[in-house]
């Protein structure tokens, strides 16, 4: 797999889906230049995913705050009703889907079956996503400078 | 006279959303239910009979394609009509979902109007 077109299709997916489902607009930033937000104030969250050819992972770190923010958005920021409950695990769990679902359906081969896996809560351990033989990074920034960490890793 | 729906979803979060989403384009509900997974829902359904069924695919416990099966087998979808709202855009697996009694199918971000015209116009509930 194409690791230039890997990194497009999920840095262009990720872009759609923030756009479309909570009206965040984004920009890359470069994670070697970036700091990197603290991983202990980030909600972590990875989805599986399981083909016929090839097994791999998504991956999506946020801050409370940003999970709050696009709650907020994508319920309609009047909307204080759906705050109750509020679980930022859920809110970027379900970003994190959507953006998986829209990747894979543009990276796969055609006629290859897929499965995703439910959103998992990494409890332990550094942001890392990369669990298979390629993997791609990404930084994403709001226009209020909020970040949020994705990553993408396949096995063929 | 209103209808009664069932939100299949596992993420609380999408749930509100097409809870929102149907209050938005004044649907005549007389109950909403919501539930977490295809068990639920399928115990739900086993007690009383509703009019729509709007379900996810990617579900732990029984998924939306394994409550669908279900409810083809025992016959429990007739008169009830079935949307998909899905992150899952595998064209094998929507392909199957033709042959179990399913309306339509949309893809998650999905908008109200997409919904609506859903409704509306593939499901035909007014």
């Amino acid at each position: 797999m194409d690791l230039e077109t890997l990194h497009h299709e999920f840095s262009s997916a990720a872009t759609e889906v923030l756009q479309e489902a909570a009206y965040v607009f984004v920009s890359p930033v470069e994670i070697q230049v970036h700091e990197r937000p603290n991983a202990e104030e980030r909600v972590r969250i990875r989805i599986p995913f399981i083909s016929d050819r090839r097994k791999g992972g998504f991956e999506a770190s946020a801050t409370r705050d940003l999970c709050l923010k696009l709650n907020a958005e994508m319920l309609g920021a009047e909307d204080l009703e759906g705050m109750e409950g509020f679980q930022p695990s859920e809110v970027i769990g379900e970003v994190l889907n959507m953006v998986a679902g829209l990747t894979l359906s543009r990276i796969l081969e055609e006629g290859e079956t897929w499965e995703l896996g439910v959103p998992e809560t990494v409890l332990e351990g550094s942001f890392s996503n990369t669990c298979g033989d390629v993997g791609v990074e990404l930084l994403l920034e709001t226009e209020e400078g909020d970040c949020i960490e994705l990553s993408l890793g396949v096995s063929e | 006279m209103g209808h009664k729906v069932v939100i299949v979803d596992d993420s609380g979060v999408t749930r509100k959303i097409i809870r929102k989403a149907l209050h938005m384009i004044g649907l005549d509900i007389e109950a909403l239910h919501e539930c977490g997974n295809g068990e639920e829902a399928l115990e739900l359904i086993r007690q009383e009979p509703l009019d729509l069924l709007i379900t996810d695919l990617n579900m732990p416990q029984m998924t939306g394609v394994e409550l669908l099966k279900e409810l083809h087998e025992t016959r429990r979808a007739e008169g009830m009509k079935i949307i998909v709202i899905t992150s899952d855009r595998n064209e094998e697996r929507l392909e199957e979902l033709q042959d179990l009694e399913v309306c339509a199918v949309l893809n998650k971000p999905f908008r109200p109007e997409s919904l609506r015209e859903a409704i509306v116009q593939k499901c035909h509930v007014e």
